[in-house]
């Protein structure tokens, strides 16, 4: 059982939420979705929001409705002990690579952008200890770290206005030029920079009266759409879709065009800002996977984390190069969709099922 | 329960110590290229010119200028590197000339190398040389180091001149657009000084033609939205007027009915006179204004054809009813755009007439 001390409030799943959600998919995402809704894309933004508030609304209906209210006893009820063991193991290991995948996409932002030297290995074990410090203990240090982690990256949002200046209203012009169908398929893409919540399925039993908090997620939720739609169009405003296809990360250049007489490139300090946006990111999915192992096994939570991370400082290390990096990023966005809009809503009517037989049963 | 210290102790110190002997850059053992110069050459494909400031005692600057050709600008780098005391970083660039023998040629691999460098902004100026580059970098005499010599001239020529609004970041915007062609500012040297002499006009990357820059307003007027502070001559037999502080916006209507449509383009001009050779403009402001707006138009019709003869459209005219058309078809525009009807249509009100009657 879970001790009241060690529960956070309710306020603090906007925080989670959010915090989860926004990471390294806002540097560079708006030169892949719009590979079928061209200019249009930043709709599908907002309906990939919709979407994803969907989902987290099927998320609490089957926590609220479980006595611990996590992934592992859902699955423990819905498909027994074996099946159920193996389906989480699944999610643990998709909630490590999830953290790889950021990592990786960081450090290869400060390669391209800062040190091209930089020893990815050797600048991991700065890193290590202090993911091993946050997630090692109580939740709540964690819970402190994504609260920091959406409010300093939340000046960012202020250096979108540099860009405003040079915005060109024609590069978004006709609105709607696209069908739904092409609206559609964009938002399956922009879905993937949403991700981040499902670590939601973990975290929930240390929310203080979770059922309420329903609401908070939603908010979170709100605010990402928000901060990704604002990203989106204002780059589209920027960028004329045929720049768009050059760009790798579309966000980041929108930062070429600051200048500021004590600062040649904003860049330095926007990459260094974005840690906090990245650092969250990564503590809450190795603690979610931590966390997540433990229960099913019943493992010590300090000795489960310390595999986990050398297990993140190995894959963080072997990935190297543009290819390696996309790859994983690819992957980790394919299983991210199966997971959240095929898997969960599977899951969420064989769990309706398996509760409604059950109750009539006894 | 040390061990743990001990560990994390031992990790950061590694970590610090294996990542502190990355190749740095020390200010002292650097030199900043402030402004680049490409001409075409003979038997290579470039002449790579670039200019780095020293700083002298107080408020003085002196550029170092080093020259070589090369096939790649890195290649030339390698080479200028040979000749310069400390190492050359690209890392301040401000200024970079094309001459127009290599502007005709294509300019678009030598843009890349700065687009595709992360310390680079993209608040760089372009422009075009009419004779070598390395005259004209070597004509400026400033205390203030070249790079900002030039970056200044520019500046206060697009905001309150005859230059529009241009940069690396919207060169590379128009270039890849695909429905506009870029232009760039054109210098040469007059009397032994740098001086913005034209604007030169691309097809694609390729330089294909110029309007002397005291013709620049009324493309100025019809490439902008917005003029936040441009200015007029006018001249006839009768009188000479002089229009400042002008402000215009622009927007262009599409009319298809059969065809392959019409071009309006409106520009409502507004502004003061501040030199006038008749008497008293007071009186004659509706006069002045049609004359103007007569001048303006009759000028502006012969710039757009003059575009069409040329099958260019620096004025993004495609981007215009692209945005605005939703049958819009790219190869059908392509094809009807040189024999398209695109009339200018001038609004011009006079403001005021400085403090005299």
């Amino acid at each position: 059982m879970i001790s009241l001390d060690d529960k956070v409030s309710g306020l603090m799943v906007l925080f989670l939420i959010s915090a989860s959600q926004l990471g390294v998919g806002v540097l560079g995402f708006q030169s892949i979705i719009n590979k079928y809704a061209g200019h249009d894309a930043w709709i599908s933004v907002m309906i990939a929001g919709i979407a994803v508030s969907g989902v987290i609304w099927l998320m609490y209906q089957m926590l609220k409705n479980d006595e611990k209210g996590d992934i592992v006893a859902i699955h423990e009820f819905t498909y027994g002990k074996w099946l159920g063991n193996f389906l989480t193991t699944l999610f643990a290991i998709y909630l490590l690579l999830m953290a790889i995948v950021v990592l990786r996409t960081y450090i290869e932002i400060i390669q391209v952008w800062i040190f091209p030297h930089l020893k990815v290995w050797a600048f991991l074990l700065l890193l290590i200890p202090l993911f091993y410090y946050t997630i090692s203990d109580q939740f709540r240090t964690v819970v402190g770290v994504c609260f920091l982690g959406v409010v300093y990256p939340a000046i960012l949002n202020l250096a979108l206005f540099f860009s405003v200046q040079y915005a060109d209203i024609d590069n978004i012009l006709p609105i709607l030029d696209h069908t739904i169908t092409e609206l559609l398929q964009s938002s399956s893409l922009a879905v993937l920079d949403f991700m981040g919540f499902s670590a939601l399925l973990v975290f929930y039993p240390f929310i203080r009266e979770a059922g309420k908090s329903q609401k908070y997620a939603h908010y979170g939720n709100l605010y990402t759409t928000l901060v990704y739609t604002a990203v989106c169009l204002i780059s589209y405003l920027y960028y004329n879709q045929s720049e768009l296809d050059s760009v790798i990360w579309a966000s980041l250049g929108l930062w070429k065009i600051i200048e500021m007489p004590f600062l040649e490139r904003f860049e330095y300090f926007g990459i260094a800002t974005l840690f906090f946006m990245i650092l969250p990111n990564v503590v809450l999915y190795m603690w979610a996977a931590t966390r997540t192992v433990t229960r099913t096994f019943g493992f010590d939570h300090k000795k489960v984390a310390l595999v986990l991370l050398g297990i993140l400082f190995i894959t963080s290390a072997i990935f190297t190069g543009r290819e390696g990096v996309n790859l994983l990023n690819d992957s980790a966005s394919r299983i991210g969709l199966v997971f959240l809009f095929i898997y969960i809503p599977v899951l969420f009517v064989i769990n309706f099922i398996c509760r409604k037989v059950r109750k009539n049963v006894s | 329960m040390y061990l743990k210290y001990i560990v994390f102790f031992v990790f950061v110190t590694a970590s610090l110590l294996l990542n502190a002997f990355m190749p740095s850059k020390i200010i002292d053992q650097i030199q900043m290229i402030t402004v680049i110069g490409f001409d075409a050459t003979e038997e290579e494909r470039v002449q790579g010119t670039v200019a780095s400031p020293k700083y002298q005692q107080e408020g003085q600057v002196e550029d170092f200028i080093y020259t070589d050709t090369a096939d790649t600008v890195y290649e030339d780098w390698v080479k200028l590197n040979a000749k310069a005391t400390e190492r050359l970083l690209n890392g301040k660039i401000k200024v970079v000339f094309y001459n127009q023998k290599l502007a005709a040629e294509g300019i678009s691999d030598f843009i890349g190398f700065l687009t595709r460098d992360p310390s680079i902004g993209g608040n760089v100026s372009l422009a075009v040389t009419e004779g070598s580059t390395l005259d004209v970098i070597n004509s400026a005499t400033t205390t203030k180091g070249r790079g900002i010599f030039f970056a200044d001239l520019f500046e206060h020529n697009i905001r309150h001149g005859n230059l529009p609004q241009i940069n690396l970041k919207i060169f590379e915007s128009a270039l890849d657009s695909g429905t506009q062609d870029p232009f760039l500012p054109m210098l040469s040297i007059e009397k032994e000084r740098p001086a913005l002499t034209a604007i030169a006009f691309f097809k694609g990357d390729q330089y294909v033609d110029k309007l002397p820059i005291e013709h620049a307003d009324v493309f100025k007027m019809l490439y902008e939205k917005n003029v936040s502070d441009g200015e007029y001559q006018y001249k006839s037999e009768e009188y000479i007027a002089a229009v400042e502080n002008i402000e215009t916006t622009k927007d262009v209507v599409f009319e298809t009915n059969g065809g392959s449509g019409t071009v309006t383009i409106n520009v409502n001009i507004r502004g003061a006179v501040r030199e006038f050779t008749g008497q008293l403009p007071t009186t004659q402001k509706e006069k002045i204004e049609r004359d103007i707006k007569q001048d303006i138009e009759k000028k502006a019709n012969r710039l757009v054809s003059r575009f069409q003869e040329l099958e260019i459209d620096p004025l993004g005219i495609e981007d215009d009813i692209k945005s605005g058309n939703r049958t819009y078809n790219q190869k059908h525009f392509k094809s009807a755009y040189p024999d398209m009807p695109i009339r200018v249509n001038a609004e011009v009100k006079i403001t005021g007439y400085g403090i005299m009657r």
